[in-house]
């Protein structure tokens, strides 16, 4: 809360507080920071301050100069902000995580996605992957697609058996590429894991997609 | 004899294995640059497409589009 609030805080006839009162509960703010941490709106802090100020206006009209207008200040504020935190409005911002506090409290969360070990497995799945040849992919690509070798092997101008042979030689690559990817020693629980059950994708011999 | 040799001509979809594994991740594609259409996706998975037609290439480098012919052929 600045100094320009002086100027800012208004009476119930919307004319400027009192500069005395206003002084005095501008004075109040490091102590009403202190007891009521959770009302950090300025638009709301502001508002308490003018209620305050303006019961203290008040109260000076009906029974003249407070001759100790700190503390009585201070009651009456604390007084308003209380009020207020019990109605339905302020409940919301009470119970609402803060954004500094809700990335203190986002930190501590456990990742489940894009950790570190993923992005490293992707990458080394990609590095791996680029070891295949542009024939060896496509040829991956359409045995899973359900073609044969002899339409493969026809289409590309080879002999089935050449093709079964790329095929063999890209699935072994890939097959190295996932035992290590696979292999996660930062997994929970602290122990190295897989992270897809051993022997599916074991393939037999060749043409099984 | 021609029984196992008819199952190695055609082979059914299968998946979960070393292939599925690399090509349905390594290739992240974020921008999806040549992405398939869901028809394009369709057809494919129905071999309905010639082994010429270049939507089998782009299954090569875009895993995105891999995962759905693959989630699409065990479906059907």
């Amino acid at each position: 809360m600045q100094r320009d609030h002086l100027t800012t805080l208004l009476g119930e006839t919307g004319q400027p507080l009192d500069p005395r009162i206003a002084r005095a509960l501008i004075a109040l703010m490091p102590r009403f920071r202190r007891n009521f941490p959770g009302l950090v709106d300025d638009a709301v802090v502001t508002d308490l301050l003018e209620k305050a100020g303006q019961r203290l206006e008040a109260r000076e009209h009906r029974s003249g100069p407070l001759v100790r207008l700190h503390g009585y200040a201070w009651v009456t504020l604390r007084s308003v902000a209380l009020s207020e935190l019990r109605r339905g409005a302020l409940r919301v911002a009470q119970r609402t995580v803060e954004s500094r506090s809700g990335l203190s409290r986002l930190a501590t969360l456990p990742a489940r996605f894009g950790r570190p070990e993923d992005v490293e497995r992707a990458t080394l799945l990609r590095e791996l992957l680029a070891t295949l040849s542009p024939e060896e992919r496509l040829i991956c690509v359409w045995k899973k697609a359900g073609f044969s070798s002899r339409e493969i092997a026809k289409r590309q101008g080879r002999s089935p058996a050449s093709i079964d042979t790329l095929f063999s030689r890209a699935k072994a690559k890939l097959r190295r590429a996932v035992s290590v990817s696979t292999f996660t020693p930062s997994a929970p629980g602290g122990e190295p894991s897989q992270s897809r059950p051993p022997g599916r994708g074991d393939d037999q011999a060749q043409g099984v997609p | 004899m021609t029984k196992r040799r008819a199952s190695r001509e055609r082979p059914t979809p299968r998946s979960g294995d070393d292939i599925d594994h690399v090509f349905e991740s390594a290739n992240p594609n974020p921008q999806r640059v040549g992405c398939l259409s869901a028809e394009v996706l369709a057809s494919l998975a129905e071999r309905a497409l010639p082994i010429g037609h270049p939507a089998y290439e782009h299954l090569a480098y875009c895993s995105i589009c891999y995962r759905k012919f693959r989630r699409l052929q065990q479906r059907s």
